[in-house]
């Protein structure tokens, strides 16, 4: 099965900046905006969209996937991947979603807005997105004809993405602040900075896993890369708040941090059923020991993997039968102790079997 | 719906007393016209910051609607999006004041779309062809028709045409 590009874990930063996301939104003129849209207008714009990307052969490549009439198990599969959003997946008509083979970038047409472009890349890389939206922008731009006013800028069904249409966010992997109880204090902090917080799952989702979602709250009154800089100085601020969090952990907390990772590997090692906050919780604490050099047995990337396979449609999926929340708990156990098991294998082949779980002992 | 006293264009949405010559006389004005005499009602309630003559001001009962896609400013209010581009122009007062709570700015300083010339084409041509059909010049305003018609292959939603 082919991963999207964020989930490598190799961006910059990756150990605490997961991905960067960039969207824009974007209207056509002549049409209401999708929630307010006939059957047929959402059609014609389905249709448009969808003629203007395909007529280029720079993105030939890209794959359509129409959401009217295709399963939900292979609506969610894409939700999962954030290929989708579940907005998407729960509105109606001719609406769907355009990807590129690497599944960096997409639109999605008749979600909220008419069109939602967006790049997602691992780690901190929100000048690269940015070019590659705007890239794919400009060309749309000229084939469709965008909702568009000199002064309100493109115009978006909520007035909340008015003027540029920008969103600029970025997954973090916050523990450190969390375990040294500072996290609600630097959250506050960047919120009064104009950015917005959010959970794993998005809007109104909790927190869990200590994943947290930062994005620019204003889309009007400067520039795209105004926003995009503003946002990512506010981000870094918050990364550097983190590092030096783990920090202070290994230096003033070694033993406590070391048995919390050891007991979640434990657990995630043995579990006969895991619920999906379960899984985010304990293994956060893997990532969290991956970058502090106490924990080795699998990467970020395999932690990555292992997060994107755990979710409910991919068991399903890999199980090839519908299951029930009971089901896809001893399921998801099963699978993340087999593949934590062949990991840790893995590494002591190559070890020649030498030692147990490792604590190094050099600190960063 | 009641247009406005002052312009007799737009729809009023304020009904105002004043005192005139010793009389007491009602208006109705529209948004902008209310602005010019110093009156101004923010989104939620009613404030009014106008010389002594004038004894009440209040929201002409009715929602107002938009033309295009019969969004009602109370589904607006009530629901936070809106149902078409024409909305910005029809609840532009309100929709103003929400970009300044949100944004801080009611500004767009970002990309501007090239396409927009096009579009402002478009509106240059009909304004050209109002005064042709005004001067009796039909040729010419035959002439502005066709273009018109060539510009927008819109088969989507009549009169909306992203003003
Ligand atoms: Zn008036
Ligand atoms: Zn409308």
């Amino acid at each position: 099965m082919r991963l999207p590009a964020w989930f490598d874990g190799r961006g910059p930063e990756a150990e605490i900046i997961v991905s960067t996301r960039i969207r824009v939104a974007r209207n056509l003129a002549n049409y209401r905006f999708p929630p307010r849209a006939s059957p047929q207008e959402r059609t014609a714009v389905y249709e448009k969209t969808v003629a203007a990307i395909g007529d280029d052969r720079r993105f030939r490549s890209f794959d359509f996937v129409n959401f009217s009439g295709l399963p939900l198990l292979e609506q969610q599969l894409l939700v999962e991947k954030r290929i989708a959003s579940i907005d998407l997946l729960r509105s109606e008509g001719d609406r769907g979603v355009v990807y590129d083979c690497s599944r960096r970038i997409n639109v999605m047409i008749n979600e909220e807005d008419h069109l939602r472009l967006q790049c997602l890349d691992s780690g901190c890389r929100p000048v690269e997105s940015w070019e590659s939206v705007d890239a794919l922008d400009e060309h749309l731009g000229r084939k469709l004809d965008y909702a568009y006013d000199h002064r309100k800028g493109f115009l978006t069904c909520c007035p909340t993405n008015s003027g540029t249409g920008l969103r600029v966010s970025f997954l973090m992997h916050l523990p450190g602040l969390t375990l040294t109880r500072a996290i609600d204090a630097v959250l506050q902090g960047a919120s009064q900075m104009g950015i917005a917080v959010r959970g794993f799952f998005g809007e109104h989702s909790e927190v869990i896993g200590n994943f947290f979602q930062l994005s620019n709250q204003a889309t009007m009154g400067t520039h795209e890369r105004g926003f995009i800089e503003n946002t990512r100085g506010i981000i870094a601020e918050v990364a550097c708040h983190e590092r030096e969090a783990r920090q202070r952990l290994l230096r003033e907390a070694r033993l406590e941090l070391t048995d919390r990772i050891c007991r979640a590997y434990g657990i995630l090692l043995h579990a006969r059923t895991l619920s999906i906050a379960e899984y985010l919780n304990l293994s956060s604490a893997l990532r969290l020991g991956c970058d502090c050099g106490l924990f080795n047995d699998c990467s970020l990337s395999d932690l990555n993997r292992a997060t994107l396979l755990v979710m409910p449609a991919h068991l399903q999926h890999f199980a090839k039968k519908a299951l029930n929340e009971a089901e896809l708990g001893v399921v998801r156990a099963e699978l993340v102790r087999g593949f934590l098991t062949k990991k840790r294998q893995k590494k002591h082949r190559n070890r020649n079997g030498n030692g147990n779980f490792e604590v190094e002992d050099a600190a960063r | 719906m009641k247009l406005c006293d002052e312009c007799g264009l737009l729809p009023a949405t304020i009904n105002l007393t004043q005192i005139v010559d010793n009389e007491s006389r009602s208006f109705n004005l529209c948004e902008v016209c209310a602005k010019k005499r110093g009156i101004h009602i923010a989104i939620e309630e009613s404030v009014f910051d106008a010389d002594e003559t004038v004894t009440s001001v209040q929201r002409i009962a009715g929602d107002r609607e938009c033309p295009s896609c019969r969004m009602k400013l109370s589904d607006f209010r009530s629901k936070g999006w809106l149902g078409c581009p024409a909305c910005y122009k029809t609840f532009e007062t309100e929709i103003d004041e929400l970009f300044l709570q949100i944004h801080g700015s009611s500004e767009h300083k970002g990309k501007k779309y090239p396409g927009e010339q096009n579009r402002g084409g478009l509106s240059r041509l009909r304004q050209d062809l109002d005064t042709a059909i005004k001067n009796e010049e039909f040729e010419r305003a035959a002439l502005l028709r066709d273009a018109i018609d060539e510009l927008k292959d819109a088969p989507g939603l009549k009169g909306a045409e992203g003003k």
